[in-house]
């Protein structure tokens, strides 16, 4: 018997209009699990800011809040890039006004045991998911202590930036320092009424993910046998529903949070608590070849 | 130069039929924190159970929902006696149906250096806190397991589980124990339906025990303040509620951030930037 299934979208757990005036931006927040907490704020009365690398990505997301009667602007956002970082707060904020929650989704990740993995790949992947948490967290904290306002960030971590990640070792490291700079900016800023929390997903499978192959051989296509096989392994008996992560993340950046802060929260039907002899080991450089393999061969 | 205030108590989060015709039982509900609970299961149309080793134990929180337009029977039980918490689930779900909340509220103990700890005091705050919390969960795990039904369970945790609680070793170390617990059967009960979380509360307004005396409690801590009972049952309330359907194993520590800081008693807590300011300056 799974956990029980979520209520439906569109559910609201929050009062209406819980965050009327406010300005929430979530970063790569056009695809996959960053538009649909977007889409859940905006769902309480938020303006959203949708940024993202890449244009066609905040659109989507843009059109999507737009669809449930949601107010949304977008902008292009690098979040390797300090000055592009700056750049685009500017822009956001003086279409919609200052902006009040921030959520740090933008994250990059593939699997790759740590012999294959070139420096450029630890670069890339350590410099989007910390460095970019980091920009985009002090740009927003600046703001809000020149302006004297409070303010929640939520940075959106991993399960596995307790435990280790093999074959993800770059994305593990980098999201181990998220949660570390979750405590200690808590402590930071708590006087100055920010606050901080991470919220870190299980597996919540999502047909629109940009980059939704971290796993070798991964892709939207194959999306259900990916589900069916983490099926077995996962205690809940189910996979999470994205807007199970919206409803979480609206409560941490909510009111009703104001004393939540510096908290790291695994949502994931328990399956970073299994123990080892739930599920077989598994050598991950082998595993890895075989999955690669038969992908190649699948593709050919 | 804090964080922002608490909403008022009473300020609703969670639709008023969200626990409706479901039975909440909370035990030991005898401090602030679990009236405040019992206010708010009892906002969300939950019936209320309460336990506790003397029903007068039981007199605030009862209070509390009678305040908030409910009404909670009262059930006085050696909580630490397995077949004596068994009689009392048959008493109350033949009454009422079956049980499918249970908060293991623990209320907190004045502060005792170890060199002072009889060993009569470490035996009973261990048995009242993690004795208690086995009993009452497994009792109720036995029956929803038999029955099917899904079921959610809060524990009790402790801000100081990674830190220790100097002062306060007693009870550190036990909710320490329930907090690895609670991951322990978040995994075996999961393909039940049984969710088992815990909230670790810090240094909560009107809260009989502490360390210090309020006043300067609040001062010491880089949220400025102490928490309100209600800031806890708010995030109790979420976890209870089908929201949370996919939230199992985790212990939320509502502190404001007081835990991260090292070193739990005075001197005063100053603020990172004014330190930093005063030490750039005095160069």
């Amino acid at each position: 018997m799974p956990l029980s299934p979520p209520p439906p979208l569109g559910a609201r757990m929050l009062p209406e209009d819980s965050y009327k005036g406010q300005v929430v931006m979530v970063t790569g927040g056009g695809t996959g699990l960053g538009k649909s907490i977007a889409l859940e704020f905006a769902r309480l009365g938020a303006k959203m800011a949708i940024v993202s690398r890449k244009p066609e990505n905040w659109r989507q997301g843009v059109e999507a809040i737009q669809a449930i009667g949601g107010i949304a602007a977008g902008a292009s956002m690098d979040v390797r890039d300090a000055a592009s970082v700056g750049a685009c707060f500017d822009a956001i904020e003086a279409e919609l006004g200052p902006v009040d929650v921030l959520v740090n989704n933008a994250a990059g990740n593939f699997e790759v045991p740590a012999d294959r993995m070139s420096p450029n790949a630890w670069r890339t992947v350590t410099d989007i998911v910390l460095n970019g948490t980091f920009y985009c967290t002090r740009e927003f904290g600046i703001r809000r202590l020149n302006a004297k306002k409070g303010g929640a960030v939520l940075n959106i971590g991993a399960p596995y930036a307790a435990t280790g990640g093999p074959s993800t070792s770059h994305s593990a490291a980098a999201k181990a320092g998220v949660n570390n700079l979750t405590w200690s900016l808590a402590v930071e800023w708590a006087p100055d009424n920010i606050r901080i929390n991470d919220l870190a997903p299980g597996f919540f499978p999502e047909r629109d993910r940009s980059t939704h192959a971290v796993e070798a051989g991964a892709s939207a296509a194959n999306l259900d046998e990916q589900i069916a096989r983490r099926l077995t392994t996962i205690p809940a008996g189910r996979v999470g529903s994205a807007r199970e992560l919206g409803w979480l993340a609206t409560f941490l950046c909510s009111g009703y949070a104001n004393f939540i802060t510096g908290q790291v929260i695994v949502l994931d039907g328990a399956n970073w608590l299994r123990r080892w002899h739930s599920q077989p080991f598994e050598n991950i450089r082998e595993s890895y070849d075989r999955r690669a393999a038969a992908a190649q061969a699948g593709s050919q | 130069m804090s964080l922002a205030p608490s909403l008022p108590p009473g300020t609703p989060m969670l639709a008023p039929d969200v626990f409706a015709g479901r039975v909440a039982l909370i035990t030991q509900p005898g401090d602030v924190i679990g009236a405040a609970i019992a206010a708010e299961l009892a906002r969300g149309g939950a019936r209320i159970v309460l336990a506790d080793n003397k029903a007068e134990g039981c007199a605030t929180a009862a209070a509390a929902v009678a305040e908030v337009g409910g009404s909670a029977r009262t059930v006085s039980v050696r909580l630490s006696d397995a077949e004596a918490v068994k009689r009392a689930f048959d008493d109350i779900e033949r009454e009422l149906g079956p049980v499918t909340i249970l908060i293991n509220n623990v209320p907190d103990r004045a502060d005792i250096p170890v060199e002072l700890m009889a060993v009569d005091r470490w035996r009973d705050t261990t048995q009242a806190v993690l004795d208690v919390t086995f009993t009452c969960t497994r009792e109720l795990g036995l029956r929803r397991i038999a029955d099917g039904q899904s079921a959610v369970i809060v524990n009790s945790g402790t801000p100081y589980n990674i830190t220790g609680g100097a002062g306060a070793a007693d009870i550190t170390a036990a909710k320490s124990a329930i907090m690895n617990l609670t991951t322990s059967l978040a995994v075996e009960w999961a393909p039940y339906d049984i969710r088992v979380n815990g909230v670790a509360a810090g240094y909560v307004a009107g809260a009989e025990a502490g360390p210090a005396p309020e006043g300067e409690l609040g001062a010491t801590t880089p949220a400025g303040r102490l928490g309100s009972p209600h800031e806890i049952a708010w995030c109790v309330a979420y976890m209870c509620s089908p929201y949370a359907a996919y939230l199992t194993g985790a212990t939320i520590v509502v502190d404001g951030a007081s835990w991260q800081r090292p070193g739990r008693s005075p001197p005063l807590f100053e603020p990172i930037r004014t330190r930093y300011d005063r030490v750039a300056n005095s160069g």
